[in-house]
């Protein structure tokens, strides 16, 4: 990567990359595929510099110039590519338009000079004979020089571009990853937060007052309040750990809560259900979400108000496909200016994960008296088909 | 012996309301249960009814919470010793630990409930300490059940008309056990609210209640005169009528 995540000079952190890199080599971790680039570079480097060796040792005799230019060249061809293969972003774009044109520049340089040592000009002619002798040493010395130093930039810009490739491959795929990580990371805690919500010290403490005193008094209400407690509890943490349950278990865990809640609350809460029993069997959805209504219309809805009110919930299955909520209360019903909390919030999203565009949840006030209407749709399909193909299976 | 000490306690669900007055009655029959309130708009009434000088209060119920009926209690002339009632310990129940409160948990247990007895006869003998500096302090902790007060029309009807008054325009509510008396700007009217109620919908910075049956506009009080030792009462502006303050309400009015 272009920097290091401890903000390390940037040659320590090239030093520590590079260590990393020829770690992985030497333990083969990479495969073939590396191996082999890496394998190409040496050979290259290693021939280069033989063919150095030999080049100038032929055109001057002279043996310790000839190992030193050839080893020269290996280690710089070899320094070269690891550059590029370590530090990608190097070798790309504007710095690579600035390489070439420095590299041009010496190889030039360096061309003309030779040209000119073996076909001198004298400085005494005519300028037109000047040029002619420049030319003929351009000729003769520019070719080898240039040809050689783009064929080893192009070669680094190749590798350079190749690796900066690789490397934005891997990041998509990582960010992929880390993107399926966040969507799990955010299922299991939207599951944590209902399963932390259905526990609630303030409903589980008050309830079991009333099942004491119950019990200390020898009440009737007692032991059926008990059986719903358990039931509601037992059937929240089973459901809560599957990504999808019917709506039948849903409302039917719905049932135990309103159970328990009747028992506390006595004539200030009245309830009915109307409920199409096959279109609830047929219908599937996250579970949880249908719960969170119906607590919101007994929180926030009737608790407040002292004298009780009624809830009425009704599932029918819609004419085109699809069915249809509604959860309705005759409490105190939205203040001015309400905003949705950060539980619809929560539901909402995990609805749009399930269905996409085609489930609705809308909230009004009701229009024949106070209270809350709260309107849960699906337009097609009973969303069974959605267990084979949802992309993220939270688990 | 200890003559009755008068206690209220509040709690909007029977079960745990009714688990207290049986614990409460075992292990302290001196204590007198004056009220069993089931929500916070009948706990202040009840208190303003009986003077109690305990009380028990759950602090999520409908219309007040427990802390609000606390912080007006601890404003009247003879504020209770209050012990709250709550189904989980929270942070801000350190804020308990400084004495002045106290707190039980529920389902209440008889030790628990014995210690909090005890703390309380020994400081029946002091006066109760200035709370609403604390109270204040726990009021947005209270995850409130209580319906946040509307700032909303009051329908009035009088024969085929419906009269929409506005909270501002009125001057004052007088009620007695069934009906409210609305004295507003351009008249009077009957509702079948009871003062109870409306108070707690109201702006209680607007409406101060100066008896138990009484709200006034603070805003039409001219003056407060102090008719004798028990006695004082209210002059309106620009009006006649003369309102009644009764002793709990009386610190109302101080000079400065």
């Amino acid at each position: 990567m272009h920097t290091s995540h401890q903000a390390l000079p940037w040659h320590a952190s090239l030093r520590s990359d590079a260590a990393q890199a020829l770690g992985r080599v030497l333990r083969n971790e990479n495969g073939v595929c590396r191996n082999s680039q890496l394998l190409g570079a040496v050979t290259g480097a290693v021939s280069g510099g033989l063919g150095m060796l030999a080049g100038v040792l032929k055109s001057s005799g002279n043996w310790p110039l000839a190992i030193l230019a050839s080893v020269a060249f290996t280690l710089a061809f070899l320094g070269l590519m690891g550059l590029a293969w370590l530090r990608p972003l190097w070798f790309s774009g504007r710095p690579a338009v600035a390489l070439s044109a420095l590299t041009g520049g010496l190889a030039a340089a360096l061309g003309m000079t030779l040209g000119l040592s073996r076909a001198p000009v004298g400085h005494g002619l005519p300028w037109r004979e000047q040029m002619d002798g420049l030319l003929t040493a351009a000729r003769i010395g520019l070719p080898m020089p240039l040809l050689l130093s783009f064929a080893l930039l192009l070669v680094v810009i190749l590798t350079a571009s190749q690796r900066r490739e690789h490397m934005a491959r891997e990041l998509a795929l990582a960010q992929s990853r880390a993107d399926q990580e966040q969507a799990k990371r955010e299922a299991s805690e939207a599951r944590l937060r209902l399963l932390q919500a259905q526990i609630q010290p303030h409903f589980i403490f008050n309830t079991l007052a009333a099942v004491q005193h119950w019990v200390d008094t020898g009440d009737a209400r007692a032991s059926p309040l008990l059986r719903q407690l358990s039931s509601f509890l037992r059937g929240s943490a089973e459901l809560m750990l599957r990504p999808q349950v019917s709506l039948a278990e849903e409302l039917s865990l719905v049932q135990a809560y309103l159970g328990v809640m009747q028992a506390r609350w006595g004539e200030r809460l009245r309830f009915s259900l109307d409920i199409d029993a096959a279109c609830a069997a047929a219908a599937h959805l996250p579970p949880g979400i249908v719960l969170s209504l119906v607590e919101n219309a007994l929180e926030h809805g009737i608790a407040p108000t002292l004298n009780g009110a009624e809830l009425h919930l009704q599932l029918t299955a819609r004419p085109g496909g699809g069915w249809r909520l509604l959860v309705e209360d005759s409490g105190v019903g939205l203040a001015e200016g309400w905003q949705e909390g950060l539980g619809l919030g929560n539901s909402r999203a995990r609805l749009q994960g399930f269905f996409g565009e085609r489930a609705a949840l809308q909230l009004s006030r009701r229009e024949d008296g106070p209270g809350t209407r709260v309107c849960l749709q699906l337009h097609t399909g009973d969303g069974s088909e959605r267990t084979a193909e949802a992309p993220i299976q939270p688990t | 012996m200890t003559t009755a000490i008068r206690t209220l306690i509040a709690d909007d669900e029977e079960g745990p309301r009714e688990q207290l007055r049986a614990a409460l009655q075992r292990l302290c029959p001196e204590l007198d249960i004056v009220a069993a309130s089931r929500h916070g708009v009948d706990a202040w009434d009840d208190f303003l009814e009986h003077e109690p000088q305990v009380c028990f209060l759950d602090i999520n119920m409908p219309g007040l919470t427990g802390i609000e009926v606390a912080r007006r209690m601890a404003a009247t002339a003879r504020p209770p010793h209050v012990v709250f009632v709550t189904a989980y310990g929270d942070h801000a129940l350190a804020a308990f630990d400084a004495g002045a409160l106290d707190y039980v948990m529920k389902p209440v247990e008889d030790a628990r409930l014995a210690q909090a007895i005890e703390r309380l006869k020994t400081r029946l003998h002091q006066p109760a300490p200035d709370l609403q500096a604390l109270l204040k302090q726990l009021l947005p902790m209270a995850a409130s059940a209580a319906a946040v007060p509307k700032p909303r029309l009051i329908q009035a009807s009088l024969g085929r008309e419906v009269k929409m008054i506005d909270p501002q325009d009125v001057v004052y509510f007088e009620s007695d056990n069934r009906y409210t008396r609305v004295v507003y700007d351009g008249g009077e009217a009957l509702i079948r609210t009871p003062l109870k109620e409306l108070l707690a919908t109201l702006d209680a910075d607007l409406f101060w209640q100066v008896h138990r049956s009484v709200l006034v506009n603070s805003r039409s009080i001219a003056s407060a005169i102090r008719v004798d030792e028990n006695t004082m009462q209210l002059t309106l502006k620009g009006r006649e009528e003369k309102l009644p303050v009764s002793r709990q309400f009386q610190g109302l009015f101080k000079g400065q």
